[in-house]
């Protein structure tokens, strides 16, 4: 059994470098592999070409998405991922420094699991999100599997 | 039509013109009729006389021809007639009416015949010299009164043998009687002989007017004679055949011609009014295009304000819309990298914390504190941001239940217990609940934030009606302000109290003016250094309508 993979996508290196550190330093096993903007992230996560799905693709146990980056934002990703019969399982947590609820409630129209705010956690740099990875690599069960034998539908958008 | 003419004679020219030619058809037709009839008349009454002198003419031929018949048998033979001419004369007189005597004349005296017409026995026969006279040219001789007292006149022939002259005696009293007809009816008629009447009949109309309606004619009697023969038409003759019709037509005329004058004047006056009417409307006309044509303009104009309104008012949304999305920008970017400043100094603490000398620590915390009051003050910024553009939803508020609750959530925010809140009961208000709460929270806070440490903490809320508005008042016994610095209260990030001694971004009191200004209300505050602060606002007075 390959090991978990979480998907973190954002584009502000400095947050990259704190999110690594805050999971490492929380025990977090998962390989972590970094999407650089939204563009990147659809092209490893195979949803580039449409109607063609690579044969073994890389398919996260999660996805950490920052909404506002270069090229594709995070809703197209998510999106795309949602739009995928393969992905659209995957559970995905919006990472965002904006609180305006008309972003909040978009993030979910589109299918986000989850919507954290970016912000500075007292208990250290990051804490909130080692434990967000920890919630959703390691105690939440996706419906990964179900997806396969129900076909798994999109709720509608 | 000369504009030089008086007002009045131009209403009158029409009327002057209809009547004038009215009149002057009638007349002409009344003349026309007038002549076409008298020439019929004429036509007539010469055709009358010309028949009646004819008839005349016809009676008196017969006389003669009959007495030259006679004359020709006596002179036929060289002797006197013979005894049996009597006979013959009175045969001649009975088929010939007329007749008085019937005598031969001889030439020599004292053989001279006579003989009588019925009745006229006794009458004296021709005088004899008279007759020789003519013995060698017939004549007539007359008129003159016969023995019988009638008129009439003697015929002389001679007869041819030479022994004497025929002369008969011939009343005209029968010439003008017809037995079967009469040959002029209705007319008079005298017969004029050398300026002598011979006979008249019948009674002529005394009209000179009529004289016109007189036949005069000429009858050649016989042997040189002539005599004239004059018809007019009798009183019932004239009456019957000139009757009124075209003088009553005529007078119609006139009538008509009057009554269209009167009309065409009335039609003149009618024209003149609605002249004046039309030149009135024109002028109203004008008055009214005048009007509109302000009207117009003034429309113009206030489209051309609405317009501008319009644009200043799409100006304002786009400035508003790019004042929200520099919001969302700043509460990305500016957050960010602040939670980076703040993550990276937690990491060189955590993972560095043996390399760092000794004041190195305390400059890192120092850091620390600075970026967290950025974030504060951004905070802050976006508060105010949110407080200015959420849309108002307005209803009737319960002030004294809301007022209730925003102080025990404040109390509980900041933790603190020994705070008496003074709440008289307060009128209604009209307002978004969810930014009153806000006004309501931030000026609670205020109260705790700068009364702690006093003794006996004691918040006081009143509120009373002034107007259409409702005056609310937010009493603390806090350490209070120079009240020369109230105007600076309400500034964004204006301070009166170093922060070091009162945490707190300076955005409180703006987002409560900004609120309340929003609902058309006013805040003020008054206050003394350590005698407490009071802070006003007023807000419109419930019962309003609904939002």
């Amino acid at each position: 059994m390959s090991p978990d993979v979480l998907l973190l996508i954002e584009d502000e290196l400095d947050h990259v470098d704190v999110i690594v550190r805050a999971l490492r330093k929380a025990g977090v096993e998962a390989e972590i592999l970094v999407a650089r903007d939204g563009q990147e992230a659809i092209e490893m996560l195979g949803l580039d070409l449409a109607d063609h799905e690579p044969a073994a693709p890389m398919l996260p146990r999660a996805i950490f998405l920052d909404l506002k980056m270069p090229r594709v934002d995070g809703w197209e990703v998510l999106q795309r991922v949602r739009a995928s019969r393969r992905t659209a399982a995957v559970p995905v947590v919006v990472l965002s420094a904006s609180d305006r609820p008309q972003d909040i409630q978009r993030s979910y129209a589109l299918g986000a699991n989850s919507f954290l705010l970016k912000r500075f956690d007292p208990r250290g740099p990051g804490t909130y999100l080692a434990e967000a990875a920890h919630y959703w690599l390691e105690l939440n069960q996706p419906p990964a599997s179900a997806a396969e034998k129900f076909h798994w539908r999109l709720p509608a958008h | 039509m000369s504009t030089l003419l008086p007002d009045r004679w131009r209403t009158l020219w029409l009327p002057a013109l209809v009547f004038s030619l009215g009149f002057a058809t009638a007349l002409g037709v009344w003349s026309r009729l007038i002549t076409e009839r008298r020439e019929q008349v004429l036509h007539s009454a010469r055709t009358v006389a010309a028949e009646s002198r004819a008839a005349i003419d016809a009676k008196l031929k017969r006389h003669i021809s009959a007495l030259e018949d006679l004359a020709e048998a006596w002179g036929r033979f060289d002797r006197d007639p013979l005894p049996e001419w009597a006979e013959e004369a009175n045969r001649l007189m009975q088929n010939v009416p007329g007749f008085r005597y019937v005598a031969w004349v001889s030439n020599e005296a004292g053989r001279t015949r006579v003989a009588h017409a019925a009745g006229q026995e006794g009458g004296h026969g021709p005088d004899e010299s008279v007759a020789r006279a003519h013995a060698t040219a017939p004549a007539i001789a007359g008129p003159g009164r016969l023995d019988d007292g009638s008129f009439g006149y003697d015929l002389y022939l001679p007869v041819a043998n030479g022994r004497g002259v025929l002369a008969a005696g011939v009343s005209v009293s029968g010439l003008l009687l017809h037995p079967l007809q009469d040959s002029a009816p209705g007319y008079a008629i005298s017969i004029d002989w050398g300026g002598r009447e011979v006979l008249a009949r019948g009674q002529p109309v005394r009209d000179v007017a009529l004289d016109w309606w007189r036949v005069e004619g000429e009858l050649p009697v016989a042997f040189g004679a002539v005599w004239r023969v004059v018809h007019a038409p009798t009183p019932e003759l004239a009456h019957s055949m000139l009757s009124n019709s075209p003088h009553l037509l005529l007078a119609g005329g006139l009538l008509l011609s009057a009554a269209g004058a009167l009309i065409a004047h009335q039609l003149q006056l009618a024209r003149r009014h609605a002249r004046e009417l039309a030149a009135a409307n024109q002028a109203l006309g004008a008055r009214v295009r005048e009007e509109s044509e302000s009207a117009a303009v003034l429309r113009r104009l206030s489209e051309e304000l609405e317009r501008r309104v319009a644009a200043r008012t799409r100006e304002l949304e786009g400035a508003m819309s790019e004042l929200e999305a520099f919001n969302y920008s700043v509460s990305h970017d500016l957050r960010s990298p602040l939670g980076a400043i703040l993550n990276f100094v937690a990491i060189l603490e955590e993972d560095h914390q043996q390399r760092l000398e000794h004041g190195g620590a305390e400059v890192l915390a120092r850091i620390r504190g600075s970026t967290e009051r950025a974030l504060a003050l951004l905070e802050g910024l976006l508060e105010l941001s949110r407080a200015s553009r959420a849309k108002l939803e307005l209803e009737d508020l319960d002030m004294t239940a809301l007022v209730r609750e925003a102080f025990v959530q404040a109390r509980v925010a900041r933790g603190e217990r020994d705070v008496e809140l003074a709440l008289e009961p307060l009128p209604p208000a009209r307002g978004d609940r969810a930014l009153i709460a806000d006004v309501l929270a931030n000026l609670f806070d205020n109260a705790l934030k700068y009364s702690r440490g006093c003794e006996k903490r004691r918040v006081g809320v009143s509120g009373r009606g002034e107007g259409a508005e409702i005056v609310y008042a937010v009493a603390d016994n806090g350490v209070g302000f120079d009240a020369r610095f109230a105007g600076k209260l309400f500034g964004v990030f204006e301070r009166l109290h170093p922060r070091e001694q009162f945490e707190g971004t300076g955005v409180g009191l703006a987002m409560v003016a900004r609120i309340v200004h929003r609902h058309g209300g006013r805040v003020w505050a008054e206050g003394a250094p350590q005698q407490g602060a009071c802070f006003f606002f007023s807000l419109p007075r419930a019962g309003g309508a609904a939002s």
